[in-house]
């Protein structure tokens, strides 16, 4: 999988969860670049995300993934199975 | 050790004395000796020493096995055990009494005249604080997120570092551990501004807090005396006496930490500059509340049981629903943890907890509303 059809599928993701049909990540994009996206919704996004890609984040990623980039990366590697 | 007396006072001193001309080899020894005094100075006793241990072996020896198994069943299963065992040990000591009250009050209930005498137990100082914080090393071992620690004497200094045993802060071993065994020199900028910064803690203790407690005794003691004002002004005082209390012994740890070179992290956060009860919460005792999010709340959200409850009410409720009531549970569930962590009592379970999570829940109800609107 690419990583640009990552990102048109999770922006799928985040327009579902956020209810904001606006929203366009990037690598950089942060949790500040969200409004709604706080501690408790970060957990509903990362189930959403575990879902539409069918893989798993450990909880250590979870809790420390900086950026949608880094979310990127572990969805392609899960997904490459390193 | 009352962290305001002169005693604590020149026991630090002595302890940071002796710190400073030791070799930055050994330096991590003095602190564990400096510790261990701390930790059985009032209260050395057999049984203390085995409270102690049931801790810090099983960290050892079980942390070391996780390492192999990060993020496996076999690791899972050996992290597990080692949380049973920390927690059956301070369920024993710290809430033992919770049951009985609960017991005797089914026993009325069922007009059972039996009573069940509670009991006392001698349980070692700060005892809450290293339970949770070998448990989240015990986690964060398993996760990867750090490597365990091979010498049983070091993991016994992160365990008890003498300065966080009465009020914290909640430590990680990821970012603390490695500051306590390395060395570290004096600096002036450090001493000066670790002093300072203990200066204000005891400045908010002893001038501050002790005040405003002389104030809401006297008003606390007397109920009947006093009107309505006074009273509210009073639980407005308690409030503050008790948040100069708290962040003021913060501040003597953090001052007397930087002054060794190790930066803890901070706890408070101008909580009452917050524009709402969330807010609040998350500018106050920041590392409980950061340890419960990252070790209970978020897997018990992520959990296979909340994503099925997820699942059930998407399909009755709808999707908002389904955000919303597997989030509320588990709120619900931190919130009595979090008032149970406060005392073994009902009084803490409901003031401290469930009521804490009626304002979160309703403040959350209303800001969608409000929104929606």
């Amino acid at each position: 999988m690419k990583r640009e059809e990552v990102f048109e599928r999770l922006n799928k993701v985040f327009r579902d969860i956020f209810d904001d049909e606006s929203i366009v990540v990037t690598e950089e994009t942060t949790s500040n670049d969200i409004e709604d996206w706080d501690s408790l919704e970060h957990i509903n996004l990362v189930v959403a995300v575990e879902q539409e890609f069918g893989m798993k984040f450990n909880m250590n990623e979870v809790t420390t993934m900086k950026n949608v980039g880094e979310m990127v990366d572990i969805i392609l590697d899960r997904i490459e199975g390193k | 050790m009352n962290l305001t007396s002169l005693f604590f006072l020149c026991y630090v001193v002595i302890t940071l004395c002796i710190y400073f001309i030791m070799p930055k080899k050994f330096q991590w020894v003095v602190l564990l000796i400096s510790s261990i005094i701390f930790l059985f100075y009032d209260n050395l006793h057999i049984s203390t020493v085995i409270q102690a241990l049931v801790i810090l072996v099983p960290s050892y020896i079980l942390g070391r096995k996780i390492e192999n198994h990060t993020n496996t069943k076999q690791g899972k299963k050996i992290l597990i055990l080692g949380i049973i065992i920390i927690l059956a040990q301070l369920i024993y000591l710290k809430y033992t009494n919770l049951f009985l009250a609960t017991a005797n009050h089914i026993n009325n209930l069922l007009n059972i005249d039996y009573q069940f005498t509670f009991v006392q137990r001698n349980s070692l100082i700060g005892i809450s604080y290293y339970s949770l914080i070998m448990i989240g090393y015990l986690v964060d071992v398993y996760r990867g997120t750090c490597k365990a620690e091979k010498n049983i004497f070091k993991c016994a200094l992160f365990m008890s570092y003498f300065p966080i045993l009465t009020s914290g802060p909640f430590i990680r071993y990821d970012s603390v551990g490695k500051q306590l065994y390395e060395g570290h020199k004096l600096h002036y900028d450090t001493l000066c501004r670790g002093l300072i910064r203990i200066l204000w803690g005891l400045f908010k203790i002893l001038v501050i807090s002790q005040r405003l407690g002389m104030f809401v005794d006297a008003i606390y003691g007397n109920l009947e005396m006093f009107t309505f004002i006074f009273i509210i002004a009073a639980a407005m005082a308690f409030v503050m006496q008790l948040y100069t209390n708290f962040s003021g012994s913060i501040d003597v740890i953090m001052g007397i930490s930087e002054i060794i070179g190790i930066k803890l992290p901070e706890n408070f956060n101008l909580p009452f500059f917050s524009r709402t009860i969330t807010e609040l919460w998350r500018n106050w005792h920041i590392t409980l509340g950061a340890w419960l999010k990252d070790y209970i709340f978020y897997p018990l959200l992520k959990s296979d049981a909340m994503q099925n409850l997820a699942k059930k009410c998407k399909a009755k409720f709808g999707k908002k629903a389904a955000k919303k009531i597997p989030m509320y549970l588990s709120m619900l569930i931190m919130w009595i943890l979090i008032g149970a962590w406060h005392g073994g009592e009902y009084k803490f379970i409901i003031g401290s907890g469930i009521l804490q999570f009626i304002f979160m829940f309703l403040e959350d109800i209303l800001r969608t509303n409000i929104k929606k609107d």
